[in-house]
């Protein structure tokens, strides 16, 4: 099929768009749609060279103006996140959790969200290279059709494939095919994450059940497949104050996670210390342990007694596999099987016929057993660790290939490098972390002449191309049996094969799974790998908005560091930002110093996915890569860590400089059954009230259910076209993010309590933001939304200066992306993007009120409760916030607000402001 | 006979309190149409020549008062016109409007103030007969005229003349029409 | 009463007559003394002009971001240049309004001068409003003018006073000071050698011919103009503090600003009067006209206001620490002891310290220290402002969203910028006119022994 570039007008229709076919199919209609979406990254770029033809026929459910919303599923690390993804005439603008899938029920991470991103990437590869020129892929195909003759001749001796591990039935069966037809040929598999099987098993676990949950360096909260269940199903034991009883979360972990902020009792620890501490809480022969771990060994092993059958025990991926096993025995011990079981591995590094991992591969490489190398969609030049030294194997092969969304580290090496699709490009079948399958459904065609890895590996195995859409119904229609047709539109319209149909079993090979670490040499520092917060393995790299998105704890931004506790730091006689040289294993590299409250002191975190050199625009150069240090594929921990201090310092961004409340109310603190603080009464006013009538929108936001993920904060980008604004002016301090989350750190130790407070604009109903702008510009709806005019803005910044809360952002330049890219495209119709010099801040998604209000028009009805949901809201995994109509007394905000507890911030300046706040819970164990 | 072409007789001094006294005696002798060119006010000519005047202070109070009222009223007009809820406030938030009334007031009475001046003054004028007058250039420095013009009822060249020489002029001049 | 003592000594040298006055003052502008000197001087301002139009052009061209400011600091150098700029106005229409209505004869040698130094501080102010909006295109939109779309300006702004306040400020000053010109335009007229310049001044002086019938109106509208410049100046500065004072941040949000911003504005004032006055009357040598008493009086209406700025001062850490709001207290302590603090204690010894040794007669005689001791206020005032607008924005009531700030190379162009746009018109205008009422001076000679 023709590329599809918005930057080139003049081979911009697919051959036969502006001529409707008489029976328009999906793919037809995704023709179109990607036609008119190119089309409209093109104003301003001036009048196409070719002319605009208007639609003859007006495409079946495209209506300019209109969103369309279509089911699909996004790969997280191999696994399925079900998606609902918005187009606005044929462009995905925005990606929301599809409530049907089991393992996202409508919510999303901050990932997920700004995966959209990268669709319309500037930096994506936009046509096959040659050895480094652009080439076509009829010069690939014909390259290969000769040397696929040449292997098929020797029964595919000497071809290698590489991929990541996934969950996708089509790919499995293509490789399996593939297989058949070259037997001879091998498939590697190589990911720089964790893998979540364990002996062909991979334990699942229903964290909603559990009245007690214990997290051995388990951050299950977001980085896991079943993150979101677990997430919501965590948040609904903790949110619930008067009915079912709060769970309680016991935490003992290296580094601070997510995970471990929501924790009642956490205990900072080192993972060489695990062992003692695990036998402490089996035996409770505490003795010879430090206090901080003595009494929480104590604690935890008096309430498992206690909660016998309802505690939970989760040992984190990256654990060995001792913790791994002690984990599966407290399980079974506290007859927790209900909570906890074991299911057949899912990913296809669990696959028979996988013939290993990087390792392997270099080995078979310098063995000389690979002619032909073909890398599908990742980048092990820079995952790979340099153990397996990889870049240099590659010059073992003869030939080459790369298939990636970039010409990345891996692909400027490879002979061939071909662009592979985005997943909103490609036809695709994933299966959810539980099992359940979703039908991955491109949004819009390739907007650059792409492939997918199925259609590659087709194509490897066949000489000859097939859309992705057969090979999936190929998958499917076998398993389907009578009525395919009928099924495949239910399927596509869920997002989720959810009538029962089953596909065969993949195979498993029972031995395998996490490599077992070798037990590392003592003395030194501990040195722990952890993916980045937002860039994952750094595939994420080139996503501006993760770059620029506060790292949980840190808050640090474009960058990444080498995280030290405090007191180490200080031990070691070195700040923030001085550039240390952590040595390790004969490895060394210089990194940037960062404080990390609440990691136990003798380890050093440092996180992947910084210096990339191939990344594009936005990632290269950024940081430091932390895969230098790493001993091997799976190794997540190191011993004997030198630090040398250099001398040096390096600049590093933050977004939030100070951690303390410093006596201030902010962030409130309740436990179960506790005295809330008393409501503060109504001051009243001197004013007499305004005439209010109608909705009055208002937000509620439950911290004791917030875990502090950033969804919120992405999702808001997405849905209302927040520029991102760069390395520079973020360390100036003109971040643009609407919604933000503050963080707060009271006490230290296994006694450090953590506070998320998720920031957005809190309406005030006497908004002192109003009382000074001198132009009107922002001023209040009769719904009480307070609104922000921009094209009446003149910029005198006086609004923020007098905004208590500091909501509001101002384009001090013109962050808007150049004219020409392609970016543009993801932007939301219905939010205006806003020009140089003028004030922004949160509308509470007023285009979303305005959106379900017309709906409830048109179907002449009164607006429902749960009509409107905001960004932020939708994207929430643990339902924190709830946005509503306070006028309606029996509307979820309106009860959440009744509940005990609800305050606002520094409502003693008679702001009213109309979000407000529950207490944190934190629900410590009472002391035996 | 040469009242024709004399216009006035002007009698230049050299000190003001001469010249102060000249002008008293000339209006106790009778003389009405009297003119007197001074570089600063001497205490007493201006009003003993052209009369005490009123008109205007009482421009500029009336001057200030509309403005004043008038400030006041775009105000409460303009919220009212296009009624937006800020902040809260009331939309006759008239403590807030006293600032801007206020400072309208004082420009309002200032600019009535030098423009009614200039034209009580008649300015701008660029031409008159006295800066014909040999001599008048010193009347912005350091000589003091007096002027008892022609069409006065009691005028008589010589009579004139004499009394101004009396009064104590340094030197008298004939002002042409 | 010992006779030594200042209140008998003349404001002027009493060697002097109508003519020597007329002399000794309007040499200055028609003969042009010191012509080297005077094209240095105005050389070294002119390039003061030029970093202005380069700082404002890239300003224009690149956005308001190449300034300093940020979130929590949104404001920045722009706020404090203004009011200090607006400050250092008030001392003129303070020295030529209200002294004149409490008979100070003092004031006659000065006021034409200070009048001048109003006006063009305040134009120099009147800039950075405009400036340091994020849309400066949109300025007018602070006006009230019929809008195609109805829109009026917020009224219960106080930015919107200040655009009435300022505007109204310098135009008053403007007429004030030009019909305090006249009849010295009509002197200038008649000395003035060359045609060419006869026309001009003769032109400006609209045929004042120093007619009674002049004198009675002008002098009536000259004393109203004075008792409305009176309260307009106190006016216009309790407006600029109220920009302040309006809004609730802790540090700002304070009662006293009114009248402390006042006090502080002709503190600031006689300070730069000071500083101007003393190179002027030596280079042209008017100490005839500008003695050693009117600098003594100067530095102790400095004193006087110096303590009116203290109280201020101790007013706000009082009231902070009355009201026990922790907020306030907080904007305090943060002010003493935060990452600013040093600018605070530079602050207080430059505007409390050094007036207090101006108790002192000998050193309110010694002129070089009085020079100094004036460059010192004006260097506090300045600092003044910065820690009102920068301390209590950097770290106000959310942690999370405590910031910095910093001038950039922009910030200082555009401010250094504005001194030398301000020397600049003084030369021109010391060049150009009457730097001091001849009129009034000579109705004081004749008032010989008459004074007081």
């Amino acid at each position: 099929m023709p590329p599809l570039n918005p930057l080139r007008p003049a081979d911009e229709f697919p051959a036969g768009a502006s001529d409707p076919p008489d029976a328009i199919g999906r793919r037809d209609f995704l023709r179109l749609a990607g036609a008119s979406a190119a089309l409209a990254g093109l104003s301003g770029c001036g009048p196409p060279a070719k002319t605009l033809a208007p639609y003859v026929v007006q495409p079946e459910s495209i209506i300019p103006g209109k969103a369309a919303y279509y089911a699909t599923a996004m790969p997280w690390e191999g696994y399925a996140r079900g998606l609902v993804a918005e187009a606005h005439e044929g462009r995905p603008t925005k990606l929301e959790g599809n409530p049907e899938a089991a393992e996202s029920l409508g919510a999303t991470d901050a990932q997920t969200q700004a995966s959209v991103l990268s669709l319309y990437d500037p930096d994506r590869s936009r046509s096959p290279r040659r050895g480094g020129f652009p080439a076509s892929w009829d010069a690939f195909e014909a390259e290969w059709g000769a040397r696929r003759q040449a292997l098929a001749a020797k029964g595919g001796a000497g071809l290698a494939l590489l991929a990541e591990p996934t969950t996708s039935p089509t790919f499995r069966r293509e490789m399996r095919r593939l297989l058949e037809r070259l037997p001879r040929a091998r498939w590697y598999q190589h990911t720089a994450l964790a893998r979540y099987d364990r002996n062909g098993r991979q334990a699942d676990a229903a964290v909603g059940e559990a009245d007690l949950i214990f997290a051995i360096g388990s951050d299950f909260l977001i980085s896991h497949p079943a993150a979101l269940r677990y997430a919501r199903d965590f948040a609904r034991r903790r949110r619930s104050r008067g009915g079912a009883r709060a769970n309680r979360l016991y935490v003992a972990e290296a580094a601070l996670t997510v995970t471990g902020s929501m924790a009642d009792h956490r205990l900072p620890i080192l993972p060489g210390r695990l062992a003692a501490l695990l036998a402490a809480i089996d035996g409770g022969e505490t003795a010879g342990l430090p206090a901080a771990e003595r009494e929480f060994a104590s604690r935890l092993r008096a309430d498992l007694a206690r909660h016998g059958g309802r505690a939970l025990c989760l040992a984190g991926p990256e654990q060995e596999g001792h913790v791994q096993e002690w984990a599966a025995k407290c399980n079974a011990r506290s007859g927790s099987a209900r909570l906890a079981w074991d299911g057949p591995a899912l990913r296809s590094d669990a696959d028979p016929g996988s013939a290993g991992g990087l390792r392997e591969l270099a080995g078979a490489l310098e063995a000389g057993e690979v002619s032909d190398l073909v890398i599908l969609g990742c980048n092990p030049v820079y995952t790979g660790a340099p153990g397996a030294d990889f870049a240099e194997r590659l010059a073992d092969a003869a030939f080459t290939v790369h298939l990636g969304s970039y010409a990345d580290e891996t692909g400027v090496l490879c002979g061939w490098h071909l662009p592979e699709s985005h997943y909103l490009e490609a036809w695709g079948d994933l299966l959810g972390y539980g099992g359940q399958a979703l039908i991955q459904q491109p949004l819009i065609d390739p907007l650059y002449s792409s492939r997918s890895a199925a259609e590659m590996v087709r194509f490897l195995a066949d000489g000859m191309a097939a859309p992705g859409y057969d090979l999936v119904r190929e998958t499917w229609r076998a398993a389907a049996g009578k009525d395919f047709e009928g099924r495949w539109a239910g399927w596509l319209n869920r997002g989720v094969v959810d009538d029962g149909t089953r596909l065969p079993a993949p195979p498993v090979s029972a031995a395998g799974g996490r490599p077992e670490q070798a037990a590392p040499a003592g003395g030194g520092l501990t040195l722990l790998f952890r993916p980045d917060p937002n860039l994952g393995d750094g595939r994420w790299s080139n996503n501006a908005w993760l770059q620029e998105l506060p790292r949980p704890f840190t808050t640090l931004v474009w960058d990444n560091a080498a995280c030290l506790s405090p007191d180490l730091a200080g031990r070691l006689g070195v700040r923030e930002g001085d550039v240390i040289e952590l040595s390790c294993g004969g490895r060394r590299i210089s990194a940037p110093v960062a404080l990390a409250r609440g990691q136990a002191d003798g380890c050093v975190v440092v996180h992947f996915g910084g210096g990339r050199t191939a990344a594009g625009g936005v990632g290269n150069g950024r940081g430091f890569d932390a895969y230098r240090l790493r001993p091997g594929e799976g190794v997540w921990r190191a011993e004997g860590l030198e630090i040398r201090p250099t001398g040096a310092w390096q600049r590093l961004v933050f977004t939030q400089h100070h951690f303390a409340m410093d006596g201030r109310d902010l962030a409130r603190w309740t436990e179960p059954g506790g005295r809330a603080a008393p409501a503060e009464p109504d001051r009243g006013s001197l004013f007499p009230p305004w005439p209010r009538p109608g909705h009055a929108w208002a937000m509620s936001i439950d911290l004791a259910s917030c875990i502090g993920c950033n969804a919120c904060v992405a999702a808001c980008q997405a849905e209302n076209n927040i520029p991102v604004v760069g390395p520079e002016e973020a360390f100036r301090g003109r971040e643009m993010h609407w919604i933000r989350i503050a963080r707060y750190f009271e006490g230290e130790g296994s006694g450090l309590r953590v506070a998320a407070l998720p920031l957005p604009c809190m309406h005030c109903e006497n908004a002192p933001c109003e009382l000074v702008c001198p132009v009107g510009a922002t001023v209040h709806s009769s719904e009480g939304l307070n609104q922000m005019i921009y094209n009446r803005c003149v910029g005198t910044r006086y609004c923020s200066n007098n905004c208590p809360y500091k909501v509001r952002r101002f384009n001090f330049f013109d962050y808007r992306a150049p004219a020409d890219s392609p970016v543009h495209l993801q932007q939301n119709p219905n939010v205006t993007v806003r020009q140089r010099g003028v004030m922004e801040k949160c509308t509470y998604c007023v285009q979303r009120i305005d959106e379900a209000r017309i709906a409830a028009e048109v179907a002449g009805r009164a607006l429902r409760d749960g009509d409107i949901r905001t960004a932020c809201q939708q994207a929430c995994p643990a339902e924190a916030i709830v946005f509503g109509d306070l006028a309606d007394p029996q509307s979820a905000v309106s009860r959440r607000k009744r509940e005990e507890g609800d305050y606002g911030l520094l409502t003693d300046l008679n702001t009213r402001p109309r979000t407000t706040y529950l207490p944190k819970l934190s629900n410590p164990a009472p002391l035996a | 006979m040469s009242a024709e072409e004399t216009a006035a007789l002007a009698g230049r001094f050299a000190e003001a309190e001469t010249f102060a006294a000249a002008v008293k005696s000339a209006r106790a002798a009778g003389y009405t149409r009297l003119e007197a060119y001074m570089p600063f006010a001497v205490e007493g000519v201006a009003d003993e020549v052209a009369g005490p005047r009123r008109t205007l202070p009482a421009a500029m109070l009336t001057g200030g008062v509309l403005s004043a009222v008038g400030a006041f009223f775009l105000q409460e007009w303009a919220t009212h016109d296009y009624p937006i809820d800020v902040a809260g406030r009331p939309l006759n938030s008239w403590p807030a409007f006293v600032p801007i009334t206020f400072e309208l007031m004082v420009l309002g009475a200032s600019l009535v103030g030098i423009f009614t001046f200039f034209w009580l003054a008649g300015f701008p004028r660029l031409h008159h007969r006295m800066f014909a007058v040999a001599g008048f250039v010193r009347a912005s420095q350091d000589r003091f005229f007096l002027c008892i013009r022609a069409d006065d009822p009691l005028w008589a060249d010589t009579d004139v003349r004499a009394f101004l020489a009396d009064a104590g002029a340094e030197a008298i001049e004939e002002v042409r029409p | 009463m010992n006779p030594a003592s200042p209140i008998d000594e003349p404001v002027y040298d009493h060697a002097l007559d109508l003519a020597g006055v007329d002399e000794g003052i309007s040499r200055v502008p028609l003969q042009a003394p010191h012509k080297r000197l005077w094209l240095a001087g105005f050389a070294v301002a002119f390039l003061g002009v030029c970093s202005l139009f380069s700082g404002v052009a890239w300003l224009l061209f690149r956005g308001i971001g190449t300034w300093g400011i940020d979130i929590p600091v949104a404001w920045g150098f722009a706020i404090v240049n203004f009011v200090w700029w607006i400050g250092i106005g008030h001392a003129g229409t303070f020295i030529s309004a209200f002294l004149l209505l409490l008979h100070q004869s003092w004031r006659t040698s000065i006021n034409r001068f200070t009048e001048a130094m109003t006006l063009f501080a305040v134009a120099c102010a009147a800039l950075f409003p405009l400036l340091h909006l994020g849309r400066p295109q949109y300025f007018y939109w602070l006006l009230p003018y019929p809008d195609t779309m109805g829109l009026w300006p917020q009224f219960r702004s106080p930015l919107v006073w200040d655009v009435f306040a300022v505007s109204t400020y310098f135009m008053v000053s403007l007429v004030f000071w030009y019909a305090g010109l006249l009849p010295d335009l009509a002197t200038m007229r008649d000395r003035a050698g060359p045609r060419w310049k006869r026309r001009a001044y003769g032109l400006l002086a609209l045929g004042w011919r120093g007619d009674a019938r002049h004198w009675v109106h002008y002098e009536r509208m000259y004393v109203v103009l004075a008792g409305l410049a009176t309260p307009l100046v106190i006016s216009v500065h309790s407006i600029v503090g109220l920009d302040f004072a309006a809004a609730q941040l802790p540090g700002w949000h304070s009662t006293i600003f009114p009248p402390y911003f006042v006090g502080g504005a002709i503190f600031s004032g006689f300070a730069m009067v000071l500083t101007l006055v003393i190179p002027l009357r030596k280079v042209y040598r008017l100490e005839g006209f500008i003695t050693d008493r009117h600098l003594d009086l100067m530095a102790k209406v400095m004193m006087t206001t110096g303590w009116v700025v203290a109280y201020g001062y101790f007013a706000e850490a009082f009231t902070a620490w009355w009201s026990r709001d922790q907020f306030e207290m907080f904007s305090q302590t943060n002010r003493l002891l935060g990452p600013y603090a040093r600018f605070f204690w530079i602050m207080l010894i430059c505007n409390v310290g050094v007036p207090q040794l101006l108790w002192c007669a000998r050193l309110r005689r010694n002129v070089p220290f009085l020079f100094v001791a004036s460059l010192l206020v004006n260097l506090g005032m300045w600092l003044e402002r910065y820690v009102i607008v920068v301390t209590s924005l950097h770290r106000d009531f959310m942690p999370s969203s405590w910031g910095w700030y910093r001038g950039t190379r922009v910030d200082w162009a555009v401010f250094v910028g504005t001194l030398g746009l301000f020397l600049a018109l003084l030369f021109l205008f010391v060049r150009l006119l009457p730097a001091i009422s001849m009129t009034e001076m000579k109705m004081l000679v004749t008032r010989k022994g008459k004074v007081q």
